[in-house]
């Protein structure tokens, strides 16, 4: 049964010589799991809006959106006027009221601070009831329906502000969810949260779906664990349907690649390589998730290789072999040491110890991840190294010269050198870019780095239109930098710091938020700039992109350092913390740690 | 001590309806401020003392005891200054007269100001942000969530404030000598956490309005609910009050300073009409008697 149909639906932002949207016709069904998903910039949000007049941006629209389920006195709507003989012909969205709009369609954005209104977790419950003018008594009763469904009845006396980000999201879809909204409506949910908070949001998601049968839709470009959950699947690209249907059987028309789950893209690829000498049982039923990522493996291998025998082959060689080239490098590189922590230990307040005995460290040119969840000290360790905040113990050594005492510690030149502070150092990206800009255009922006340094006019003016052009952002300096989407305000954040010259950048969470394509532009962007002698220390939850881009990681857990390697071994040795294509494709070659490794190994295999 | 304060929300007149007990800490804030008779002051101000100590200890109070002396010191000074009435002549100063009378009218004004700071500071620990919240939300309810909203904003400012620091030190630029700098450094700092939040502002009112605010009346969500205790303590406590401010407001015992001190009462009767003012002032700790988690 049919809640929303879009008919024939264009919109065009004011200005703009091309559709938004054009000529969309879809039909969500009532208790649905829609998942909208498409590469940026392909109208995949603007879609969505149109659910919500409330916020939609201003532009031109033509076609119908008719909503069906006014019916049933749910919610307690004013019964439809559209049946006609029993059948329900559906009204338009616009005839719907304001109040009954927020009733009915509920939205969870991306930005988890930013969709917090009051300043205690009970208020925010109760916020979206207060508007809509429901009596205490209900409101009583279905918060204390809200918190034994999410689990948060510890949470309800908190203030807003000391949430984490995971937290925050989760507080605002049980206010919207308390609100029993028809539809949920959520804009890329997860793209400010950790994996694991993340996977808790996506879960929690599926639960209000099962257990309450709200209809779901849900645009998201991180597909790894989305994808598979949905009921039906909405691919878009330049602001049209390209094709829908349920998750498997539009896995086989998709034309891109980008954040799809590990194991499709993996059976995908593998399939279009192998073309005859693919075995048959492996050709129906692409795989989605890790566990049937494994199945298909074995019966692409049936009879060829079987897992065990395979494990059988002592790998620890291989491993071996990596680490003794990785010994090497380090021997060479062990004279080029730029950053050095040596038995760092800090703690907030007694008792509580957050750093104890970490030590590790960086030489010249290379990428340095440090991989670990929430509350193991990264962020601490980050602060430590960044001067705001001093150790209690241990050293920290900077290009040679030991970090001093509290915040004179930035200044790591010789006296007498006039040039800023900061300049040829090291500096920190912050998770959000938006911490760095002072300025209201682009160009501006870059030119306030150079303030105070030792140019003339004309050469800064030519250092910032190099910048411009190695960050790909010619053609935008007199834009405002909020004006800007995610990913190049990340690129102009990065450009602020290169112009500083700095020797060694830290990175915190450089990747959240950005789409994949994004992602691999920022990692090929910092091994190039690895390979011209910066080095990188980048403290991340982000397993794919340290894979792909890290020379080196770490694990950081309870304070300490507990493994170092190259990323290869580092991944190779891990079991759960690890790619999703190394645990899909670990039991018969562990050291593929990329989907296109495992392709790789799945074509020399099918060749023999 | 976190856990301390973090109880006396929910202990003692923390414990009642926040009506109530505003009522009766506005109540005591006016009995003290709206009378000079030396001997109620006293009274008000070691009730404020002793209450304090009680709820926050001898070691955290003791950072305040400097301000009230300062306060008393600055008041009987400047009243001596300013004032030249009274019969008593100290000294004279630039041709002016400085009175016994105007320094002791200067350190009872001291003392009652002292204990009203310290009675508004008790009000401030009992009424929290959350309780003014729910109380300005009863009567208007965009007042409340605009309260509401601003107790969000203040540590959410203060959050991006720390990070955006951390970002400009790491750049270089947190740490200046000159103080002409370290002033444009900060303003520069308060700039962008505003810029930053004005665009998160944004996103904001478009979430609150897909959460349906503005379309109609809105209706207040309240934690509180009246119960028998607090309707018993509103009628005691408005029982107590009648003396309290008889021996406040009443000619009988009022005090003079100028031209020379006198009360219009024996001392003996003052003293005896004090007692419903003192016990007013006490309540506090009869509260905390009858409401206490054990």
């Amino acid at each position: 049964m049919a809640l929303i149909r879009f008919e024939n639906v264009d919109f065009t932002y004011p200005g703009a010589e091309n559709k938004a949207l054009d000529n969309i016709n879809i039909e969500i069904n009532d208790g649905d799991f829609v998942l909208i998903c498409g590469p940026s910039g392909c109208g995949k949000t603007t879609l969505i809006k149109q659910l919500l007049p409330e916020i939609c941006p201003y532009g031109y629209r033509e076609g119908r959106i008719v909503y069906y389920g006014l019916t049933n006195d749910y919610n307690g709507l004013a019964h439809n006027p559209n049946v006609y003989d029993g059948q329900n012909k559906g009204c338009d969205l616009d005839e719907l009221s304001p109040r009954d709009l927020a009733r009915t369609f509920g939205f969870v954005g991306q930005n988890p601070q930013s969709q917090m209104v009051t300043d205690k977790v009970w208020h925010e419950l109760a916020f979206g009831m207060e508007n809509i003018g429901t009596t205490q008594e209900i409101m009583e009763r279905r918060i204390a329906e809200i918190c034994e469904f999410f689990g948060m009845q510890s949470w309800l006396d908190k203030d807003v502000a000391s949430l984490s980000g995971g937290e925050m999201q989760m507080v605002h879809l049980a206010s919207v969810m308390v609100m029993e909204p028809r539809v949920l409506i959520l804009d890329e949910p997860t793209g400010q949260l950790d994996p694991l908070a993340a996977r808790n949001f996506l879960d929690m998601l599926a639960r209000i779906n099962q257990e309450l049968g709200t209809t779901i839709i849900l645009v998201e470009h991180h597909l790894e664990e989305a994808y598979a959950m949905a009921d039906m699947v909405v691919v878009m690209d330049e602001a049209s349907v390209k094709c829908v249907g349920s998750p498997r059987d539009v896995a086989g028309e998709l034309g891109f690649r980008a954040g799809l789950p590990s194991a499709l893209i993996i059976a995908k690829s593998v399939l279009d390589g192998a073309g005859e000498k693919m075995p048959v049982n492996a050709t129906y039923d692409l795989p989605l998730n890790v566990a049937e990522g494994q199945k298909w493996l074995r019966r692409l291998f049936d009879g060829k290789i079987s897992p065990s025998t395979y494990e059988m082959v002592d790998h620890t060689a291989d491993i071996q072999n990596d680490v003794s080239i990785d010994k090497i490098q380090k021997t060479k590189s062990t004279l080029d040491v730029v950053l050095k922590t040596q038995e760092l230990c800090f703690a907030y307040d007694e008792g509580k110890v957050v750093l104890q005995d970490c030590s590790f460290s960086i030489s010249r040119g290379e990428i340095f991840t440090l991989l670990g969840g929430n509350g193991t000290g990264k962020s601490t360790l980050l602060k430590l190294l960044s001067t705001t905040l001093k150790p209690a113990y241990g050293t920290i050594e900077v290009l040679g010269r030991k970090l001093g005492g509290f915040k004179d510690s930035i200044q790591l030149k010789p006296k007498g050198d006039k040039t800023p502070l900061g300049y040829e150092g090291m500096v920190l990206l912050p998770q959000d870019p938006m911490a760095l800009f002072t300025e209201i255009t682009v160009w501006d922006e870059l030119r306030e780095s150079l303030d105070g340094l030792p140019y003339s006019l004309d050469e800064k003016d030519k250092l910032v239109l190099d910048m411009l052009q190695q960050l790909k952002l010619t053609g935008y300096e007199k834009r405002h930098p909020y004006d800007l989407s995610g990913g190049q305000q990340q690129m102009l954040a990065i450009g602020k710091l290169l112009l500083l010259k700095p020797q060694i950048i830290l990175m915190d969470e450089p990747t959240k938020g950005l789409d994949y394509d994004r992602k691999i532009a920022l990692g090929q962007m910092i091994t190039e700039l690895a390979a011209d002698g910066i080095s990188f220390l980048i403290v991340s939850h982000d397993i794919e992109f340290a894979a792909r881009f890290a020379h080196r990681c770490g694990l950081m857990h309870d304070g300490r350092i507990v493994a170092v390697d190259n990323a290869k071994s580092f991944f190779a040795g891990n079991s759960f913390f690890t790619t999703a294509a190394n645990r899909m494709a670990r039991r018969f070659c562990p050291e593929a740690v990329l989907p296109e490794e495992v392709i790789a190994f799945c074509a020399r295999e099918l060749e023999e | 001590m976190v856990l301390r304060d973090k109880l006396l929300e929910k202990r003692g007149l923390g414990f009642l309806h926040p009506v109530c007990a505003f009522i009766y800490l506005v109540m005591a804030l006016i009995l003290t401020m709206f009378t000079m008779n030396p001997m109620l002051i006293g009274i008000s101000l070691v009730a404020g003392i002793s209450y304090e100590i009680h709820i926050m200890g001898l070691y955290r109070f003791r950072r305040y005891i400097p301000w009230l002396i300062l306060i008393f010191i600055i008041t009987t000074l400047g009243n001596m200054v300013i004032s030249h009435n009274g019969a008593h002549v100290l000294f004279r100063l630039n041709d002016n007269r400085v009175t016994l009378e105007a320094g002791f009218y200067g350190a009872v004004f001291g003392l009652m100001f002292a204990a009203a700071f310290l009675w508004c500071d008790i009000t401030q620990r009992i009424i929290t942000g959350e309780k003014i919240t729910y109380m300005f939300g009863s009567v208007a309810p965009n007042m409340g969530l605009i309260i509401s909203m601003t107790l969000h904003y203040i540590p959410m400012l203060r959050k991006r404030l720390e990070v955006v620091h951390a970002a400009q030190v790491s750049m270089g630029r947190g740490d200046y000598k000159n103080r002409w700098d370290r002033a444009k450094q900060w303003g520069k700092e308060f700039s962008i956490v505003i810029s930053w939040s004005l665009e998160n502002a944004i996103d904001t009112s478009a979430i609150m309005s897909t959460m349906g605010y503005g379309t109609g009346k809105r209706t207040n969500y309240s934690n509180y609910r009246i119960k028998k205790a607090d309707l018993w303590f509103l009628f005691i406590v408005l029982a107590l009050a009648i003396p309290a401010f008889i021996v406040v407001l009443s000619l009988e015992f009022k005090v003079y300073y100028y031209p020379t001190f006198g009360a219009m009462c024996s001392l003996r009767h003052m003293a005896f009409g004090s007692i419903g003012y003192l016990i007013y002032m006490f309540i506090p700790f009869v509260a905390e008697r009858f409401f206490k988690w054990h």
